[in-house]
């Protein structure tokens, strides 16, 4: 079968073709980097770091940047039944003929694509049985943290921020045409990570991004064709974040805190704005709240965006960010509901992950948006974080029933009803983090606490909802594991029949089997 | 409200993208070339614009209509292609902008073209096609064998009622794949339909 008969027969093909507004084709380059994504295409379109390399790598003379995506199961097969290679969208040129492989690697669960990815491509695994003649494999995000699972398939890694690095690290491949003389050359690079050179990955120093108000930004995305996860323009506003929340490893690997000025994200919101033609901007940051003008900024944007239908979303907002006239103006461009993430029930837990939020702070802000008309929260927790005991567990049905007490007591419109919605994610914990040592709970301790709740939370108007311990496991077993995971992810790639990032493939029984076969102690340790 | 009706292709890769993806594309390609798309009024206000003739994902074609009501603010209609052909992606690409001359509903039939991988003989007797209703029940359609005509050994021209999907055509004649390109939408009478 020939690859249209293919595309005539999958799903979605549009995932497989490019062509998009904003696509960038380079046929005259001498380098060629495929920028690839180990989950789907309205997964990796959706992300910005993706955007952010596209722009920068293909800025550069003579240097193609295409996309690929890791395809969805019947399209794996398909390609594999016709023993065709995994392509690039740009081109369609197959990825083995390119001189780059970069992965973004933003969630443990997609290793097992990335290698699903080249396998299919025909490049072999392991960095050790590649020569000079096959791409070199790169890889970047905020896995990099613990690169030590995937070190022995790549050539190279990235930690940090990468919209300059990679730059630095292309002039040198271009220059440096022997392999060898290439990586212990790349292995001086602030932020690279030369397994073949450094060993260990222990004392990489992390790259950042110094003059941020200048740094490179995609005022003329890619548009995709099709409907993907986010369909809006994204306007990077500050990176890194200031609250030092123990148990998240965005905050850690993304310090410092810095910030566009006001002017250079107007001028970039209409830019973007003009050249995408979306109907929503993100304004994209760990938390927004903390932007120190975003009263000014907000004003300014929506000076542009009201007249235009333009809605403005603005996660990870504090109740107390803005007048109540700002947010009044606000509300009237912007659909989206009233988010808590508390992430513990107790005050106490609260104060040991350094979560801060006040019950104060959110019954208040619930009150407000219940008398101006809200009619759903959404809370998010996790559980099984260090030193919790069943008291804080249990805080987490407290707070939401006081939510709905909340609720009660200024509704505008009582017979509209309330829905509460409370997600407890297990809790994984992360390298580079304070709590990067802390032994995960077990997965019977996990499935006792979420009966504990389950029991609590038996209001009709109270949605619980909770994450696999099972998938937890194993990103927590990823996240922290070493170099003998490796073979482990080879197995897994090999016999998955989807992507184990998705919760409808997601095998536990296969990874406990490969963990089995390769030597782990079983049980206790998958 | 000044109704207009665009004159468009889609062809090579773009061929791919659903419908309810190309509504999304011309939309997003409106705001670009800042042409005032007038909106529904309601609870969620969206932009009154349809594709006359949805086309099956997969399909070229040189003769796709869109219609959409335009904001005071859109001038001439003879300037929108120049205007928003270099705002929509490649393969598609609008060839004329007038008022709609008629209703969606007086289209009678459609031309369409079938490429075919292997050499096919030509039809001499009526084709029954099998249809699957909206309702699940099968519905079976006879076309006259004069419906088809071979263009060559690898090629054919079909002229089918518009709700009959020219691959399920080719599928009743033994056809598993060919390359089905949209060229022509008629009236009940065989006038071209604009």
């Amino acid at each position: 079968m020939n690859s249209e008969q293919i595309l005539q027969k999958v799903q979605k093909p549009a995932r497989y073709v490019g062509g998009e507004f904003g696509e960038i084709r380079k046929p005259e380059a001498t380098t060629r980097f495929a920028l690839c994504f180990p989950d789907t295409y309205e997964i990796g379109m959706s992300n910005l770091g993706m955007q952010v390399l596209y722009s920068v790598i293909n800025g550069i003379d003579g240097v193609a940047c295409e996309r690929a995506f890791a395809p969805w199961v019947d399209m794996a097969q398909e390609l594999k039944a016709a023993a065709l290679p995994l392509f690039a969208l740009e081109s369609g040129r197959p990825l083995i003929d390119f001189d780059i492989i970069g992965f973004s690697l933003g969630y443990e669960m997609a290793y097992p694509a990335m290698l699903q990815m080249m396998e299919l491509a025909g490049i072999p695994l392991y960095a050790a049985e590649r020569n000079g003649s096959m791409p070199l494999v790169i890889a970047g995000g905020a896995c990099i943290a613990n690169p030590e699972p995937i070190a022995p398939f790549i050539d190279l890694a990235v930690f940090g921020d990468g919209e300059e690095v990679i730059l630095e690290l292309i002039e040198l491949f271009r220059n440096t045409p022997e392999r060898a003389e290439f990586l212990s050359k790349a292995a001086e690079i602030e932020g690279v990570y030369v397994p073949s050179v450094h060993g260990s990955s222990a004392n990489i120093k992390r790259r950042t991004v110094k003059d941020f108000d200048k740094a490179a930004f995609p005022l003329k995305p890619i548009v995709p064709n099709m409907e993907v996860v986010h369909d809006r323009a994204v306007l990077e506003i500050m990176r890194g974040c200031p609250n030092g929340c123990r148990f998240c490893q965005a905050c850690f690997i993304n310090a410092p805190v810095r910030y566009k000025s006001v002017e250079t994200l107007v001028e970039q919101a209409v830019a973007i704005l003009k050249h995408t033609g979306a109907q929503e901007l993100n304004l994209a940051s760990l938390s927004t709240g903390d932007y120190p003008h975003l009263a000014e900024l907000v004003t300014k944007l929506l000076d542009y965006c009201e007249p235009r239908h333009i809605n403005l979303s603005l996660p990870s907002l504090r109740a107390d960010s803005f007048s109540a006239e700002l947010m009044e103006r606000i509300q009237r461009t912007r659909k989206s509901g009233l988010t808590f993430a508390p992430e513990a029930g107790s005050q106490r837990l609260r104060d040991i992950i350094n979560k801060n939020l006040t019950e104060e702070e959110i019954l208040g802000a619930c009150a407000t948006a219940f008398a101006g008309g809200h009619s759903s929260v959404k809370l998010y927790f996790m559980i099984g974080l260090p030193e919790e005991t069943d008291e804080d567990v249990l805080a987490i049905g407290d707070l939401a029933y006081k939510v709905l007490d909340t609720w009660r007591k200024n509704a505008k419109n009582k017979a509209r009803g309330v829905q509460i919605t409370v997600s407890a994610a297990c809790f994984v914990p992360k390298p580079r983090t304070p709590f990067a040592n802390y032994e995960q709970n077990s997965l019977e301790e996990f499935a006792r606490k979420q009966q504990l709740l389950r029991d609590k939370l038996k209001s009709k108007q109270i949605k619980f909802s909770w994450h696999s311990p099972e998938v937890s496991r194993i990103e927590w077993l990823l996240a922290q594991g070493g170099r003998e995971i490796a073979p482990v992810l080879v197995q897994v790639a090999g016999e998955a029949t989807g992507l184990q990032a998705w919760d409808e493939f997601f095998d536990y029984e296969l990874w406990v089997r490969a963990f089995k076969d390769n030597a782990f102690g079983g049980e206790q340790d998958a | 409200m000044r109704k207009c009706r665009l004159f468009f292709s889609k062809t090579g890769k773009i061929k791919y993208t659903s419908h309810l993806d190309m509504m999304r594309i011309f939309r997003r390609a409106f705001n670009r070339a800042e042409l005032e798309v007038k909106h529904s009024e309601g609870f969620n206000p969206h932009p009154i614009m349809s594709i006359v003739l949805p086309l099956s994902t997969g399909h070229e074609s040189v003769c796709e209509m869109l219609d959409v009501t335009f904001g005071e603010t859109v001038g001439s209609f003879s300037g929108i292609p120049g205007r928003i052909n270099s705002a929509l992606p490649d393969g598609i690409r609008v060839e004329k902008a007038q008022i709609p001359m008629r209703k969606p509903g007086e289209i009678g039939f459609v031309r369409s073209k079938l490429e075919l991988l292997q050499k096919t003989d030509a039809v001499t007797h009526d084709v029954v096609i099998q249809k699957t209703t909206k309702s699940g029940s099968l519905r079976e359609i006879v076309v006259s064998s004069t419906s088809f005509k071979t263009i060559d050994d690898l090629a054919m021209e079909c002229l089918l009622p518009p709700d009959v999907n020219p691959m399920l055509a080719a599928n009743a004649l033994g056809i598993d794949f060919c390359r089905v390109t949209r060229l022509e939408v008629l009236d009940i009478n065989g006038v071209k339909f604009e």
